[in-house]
């Protein structure tokens, strides 16, 4: 009979404490009915106790009939939301926190790259398992309420003029490309921030050891430095808004215009300004002899940069206005 | 074909599973206990899973349909079922609506077969 309890302890152990006692004594009475009848007067043995075992089946699925409705951390009712919520709540934690630590890096300069990406790594870490864990415990407790969230936001009587209108394949922004350029201007953060002086050309010959020359001045660079992650963050901030929006609206173009405006302006004022490039850089040039001797290397360079400019110009022109013609042309 | 009896297996586990209550209930109106339930409605033809009855009886006991008693003047307690006042009412109903039920589909069968 051992085998009959450890039946009904498997059931009964997947149910709520205060049904279990009960539950136990009249599953141990039907068992018994149904062993009763099968041996008559003599005693059960382990084929016929088996036999009643699989009759009233894996023990996992009854105690699934016994509760009502199913056990969910969070529902199929809920998932979406959650998920959704979970997305944007973990992209704009981590926007927080690379900013931050961007800030703390200016306030405190850490000793290595080391420490740097030890703390940046640890701090999105933790915060972003405390995000998590925080959105489920809120969504479990709605689960648990029984409530569901669409339902509570839905006007009482529905009407179909509720109905959402269907997204325009034209103005879709997809998810994706979004989560790309939100990724790029993260790591964009750190590299210019932790580890700006290993920008540079890497000489190699055949005799020496390898050369770093940097690009930047380091002061130089230092004081131009905000304005990078300024058009970063616009940049992020940018993208948050695709991925919530999800579609070109016209107002979403607008900001969008806006936001390519500004980060243009602070590119062109960051590598315009004054510093920047590093000495070795250009006596570089010179010694491999791509810039003549008695020319102007700063005005070669300034023509250079000329062209880098039209070509972010057009760029951020082209984002711009094929964004802002979509908006207003498929726009009902 | 084993599909063929696979898809009308499940379609008859669906028909019966809707009457199922009806069917449970219609026999407590005096007290029984899980298995003897069980036994009387493979009697009448009706022939419900273990697994299946004795869940439903407890959910059924729950919506307050059933009242239930531990005997235990026997050597085995057992847990007796019987209809409550609300599942009279209910059961009451129920008898009404499942004669409505079957002549529309008794009419319904019919009529394709007259075609």
């Amino acid at each position: 009979m051992e085998k009959v309890e450890r039946y009904i302890y498997a059931v009964t152990k997947r149910l709520p404490q205060k049904q279990r006692s009960d539950l136990e004594q009249e599953l141990r009475s039907l068992i018994e009915d149904m062993l009763t009848e099968k041996v008559k007067d003599d005693k059960a043995t382990e084929k016929e106790i088996d036999q009643v075992l699989i009759e009233l089946g894996d023990p996992a699925v009854l105690a699934d009939r016994y509760r009502a409705k199913r056990n969910y951390l969070i529902g199929p009712e809920n998932y979406e939301t959650y998920f959704l919520v979970l997305k944007i709540v973990v992209a704009a934690v981590a926007f927080g926190i690379t900013l931050a630590m961007t800030i703390g890096f200016f306030v405190e300069p850490p000793g290595s790259i080391f420490e740097l990406f030890l703390k940046y790594f640890s701090a999105l870490f933790g915060a972003l398992l405390q995000v998590f864990a925080w959105i489920t415990v809120i969504f479990a407790i709605i689960e648990h309420q029984n409530f569901s969230i669409s339902e509570e936001l839905k006007t009482e009587t529905w009407y179909p003029a509720d109905l959402p209108e269907l997204p325009d394949k034209n103005l879709a922004i997809k998810p994706a490309e979004s989560l790309v350029g939100l990724l790029f201007a993260v790591l964009a953060i750190i590299l210019f921030n932790t580890a700006e002086h290993l920008i540079g050309i890497y000489s190699f010959s055949d005799d020496g050891p390898m050369r770093l020359i940097p690009l930047f001045d380091p002061e130089g660079f230092r004081a131009l430095l905000p304005l990078i992650n300024i058009m970063l963050a616009i940049g992020m901030v940018k993208e948050s808004l695709k991925l919530v929006i999800r579609k070109w609206t016209k107002g979403l173009a607008l900001a969008n215009l806006a936001f390519n405006l500004l980060s243009f302006g602070l590119f062109v004022l960051f590598i315009r300004g004054e510093g920047l490039w590093s000495d070795a850089f250009f006596a570089f040039w010179t010694e491999v002899g791509l810039i003549p001797s008695g020319a102007d290397p700063l005005a070669l360079w300034g023509q250079v940069l000329t062209g880098l400019i039209a070509i972010v110009a057009l760029g951020f022109l082209i984002d711009s206005a094929v964004n802002l013609y979509k908006s207003f042309r498929y726009q009902q | 074909m084993g599909e063929t009896a696979e898809q009308l297996n499940a379609i008859v586990l669906e028909m019966r599973r809707g009457v199922l209550i009806l069917g449970v209930l219609s026999r407590l109106a005096v007290s029984e206990y899980g298995y003897s339930l069980v036994q009387t409605l493979e009697q009448e033809g009706f022939p419900i899973e273990p697994g299946t009855l004795y869940p439903l009886l407890r959910r059924l006991e729950k919506q307050g349909l059933l009242d239930s008693t531990w005997d235990t003047s026997e050597n085995r307690p057992r847990k007796y079922y019987k209809l409550s006042e609300q599942g009279q009412k209910i059961y009451a109903e129920l008898i009404v609506e499942w004669q409505k039920i079957s002549a529309s589909i008794t009419a319904l069968v019919k009529g394709e077969r007259g075609n």
